[in-house]
């Protein structure tokens, strides 16, 4: 993945005020951000899914700019071809397993049907096991298989990156050790490129080829280290 | 007894009429209050609740000045497409419709702000336009709570008599609906036929009260 991020944001809240600096480039495959909780670093993934706009900087992915605030360049993030894994899934609780994994196949204002049979989402189905609870709701399902299902539908139409937002905060600590595995194992046939936030400095051993640290809005280092050596460093944070 | 029929025919015509034109204005009003950033939202929002509080015998008499023959409205319909709203039952679906109009874009502004927001944004990454998210995110989440006003807008439209007479009188087979039938046939001393059309009344609204109570937002959480 090459990623070149440079970008400035600042937010406020009533006298509350919170500036994003974030330079970084990478052309690792697994780059995984480390930082506490209020570092920023959901904004850091918004700002390249399209979700939040930067005040000033360029966000390009893969070759393409996805945003020039000098050229005028925006991409809406229909067009941003990025997929995006939300902390708590975000899988929509009216359509079952199948109609979740298929809902960015179909662009028009129809949602798919709830028992459709598109190739590709049966091919998720079987990998990840889901086809026994294919026609279920995501409120009906285990923490596993909500993780699974959100990861069929935003890998189904074949994004350029793959962005993960705290990926396994929500599961407990034996299933958590078990999506790791399944993850690393998926990326690495896959061969897509990710991004992984967390404050879970596991998550860094396992994934990080390139770990960065963000505090306070800032990267504080950037480069190819061990992730044991930042974990180390994380720990050693107040 | 054909009275009774015509009246209840008319009530369920005008009933229906209003409350579809309620739906539609209020889902727009109600998405737009709850998703729009505009100075004057929280005056709008009062404004378009004013029928709920006021008088219907009030609205009425808007109503008269705003669509009469010597409004410049009214004359305007009138002189243009040739069309008269006064003593004429699309008279009497414009008043039950404005009676309705805020028992629906309430509870949709509500469900409308109720729906999270990260769904929304879930479906744009998946590439779905802003007009696809709407139908195919927002709108059935928010649907259960917009239906559950839609029978209360119902119920009351069923039930609209000040308003209604005001501005479409009380011609039977024409704009005599079934409340308005109740008053007539009590001022004519004819108990029976009052009889017969407060029980049908009742039990219309009966049915649209149990059936909005099933639709309650409380029951979405939880299928």
């Amino acid at each position: 993945m090459q990623l070149d991020l440079d970008y400035r944001k600042t937010l406020r809240a009533g006298a509350r005020r919170f500036d994003l600096a974030v330079g970084l480039r990478s052309d690792s495959q697994r780059l995984v951000i480390l930082g506490p909780s209020g570092s920023g670093k959901s904004l850091l993934l918004k700002a390249i899914a399209g979700l939040m706009r930067p005040d000033q900087g360029h966000i390009r992915l893969g070759g393409a700019t996805l945003f020039d605030q000098a050229a005028r360049i925006d991409l809406p993030p229909q067009r941003r071809e990025v997929a995006y894994l939300f902390q708590d899934y975000a899988l929509f609780p009216h359509l079952n397993v199948r109609q979740n994994i298929a809902f960015g196949l179909r662009r028009g204002l129809l949602n798919p049907r709830p028992r459709n049979r598109e190739p590709a989402v049966e091919h998720w189905l079987d990998a990840f096991q889901l086809r026994a609870v294919a026609e279920q709701l995501p409120a009906q399902l285990s923490g596993g298989q909500r993780q699974r299902t959100a990861l069929a539908r935003a890998l189904v139409a074949e994004p350029r990156a793959l962005l993960l937002d705290e990926p396994f905060s929500a599961l407990d600590p034996l299933l958590r050790a078990h999506m790791r595995r399944e993850l690393d194992e998926l990326q690495r046939r896959l061969r897509v490129p990710m991004l992984l936030i967390t404050h879970d400095p596991e998550d860094a051993e396992v994934f990080g080829d390139q770990v960065l640290y963000l505090r306070e809005g800032l990267i504080e280092q950037a480069g190819t280290h061990s992730a044991a050596g930042y974990a180390a460093q994380y720990r050693e944070q107040p | 007894m054909d009275a009774i029929w015509a009246a209840l025919a008319l009530s369920l015509k005008v009933a229906g009429w209003a409350t579809a034109i309620s739906l539609v204005l209020g889902v727009a009003v109600g998405y737009l209050l709850a998703r729009g950033r505009f100075p004057g939202r929280d005056l709008l929002d009062t404004l378009l609740t004013l029928p709920m509080v006021m008088p219907p015998t009030v609205l009425g008499y808007y109503l008269l000045v705003l669509l009469g023959r010597r409004s410049t409205f009214g004359a305007w319909l009138h002189d243009s497409f040739g069309i008269n709203l006064i003593f004429t039952w699309q008279g009497a679906v414009i008043a039950a419709a404005v009676v309705a109009f805020p028992l629906v874009f309430k509870p949709a502004r509500a469900a409308f702000e109720a729906v999270d927001g990260q769904l929304e944004q879930a479906a744009r990454v998946l590439g779905v336009r802003e007009l696809g998210v709407f139908f195919r995110v927002t709108l059935p989440l928010a649907w259960r709570g917009i239906m559950a006003g839609v029978l209360l807008a119902f119920a009351r439209a069923l039930g609209e008599f000040g308003a209604t007479l005001m501005v479409a009188g009380s011609i039977p087979g024409k704009t005599q609906t079934l409340s308005i039938a109740v008053y007539e046939a009590v001022q004519a001393g004819q108990d029976d036929t009052a009889n017969l059309l407060v029980l049908i009344t009742s039990a219309l609204c009966i049915g649209v009260l149990l059936l909005a109570g099933r639709l309650a937002p409380g029951r979405i959480a939880n299928r």
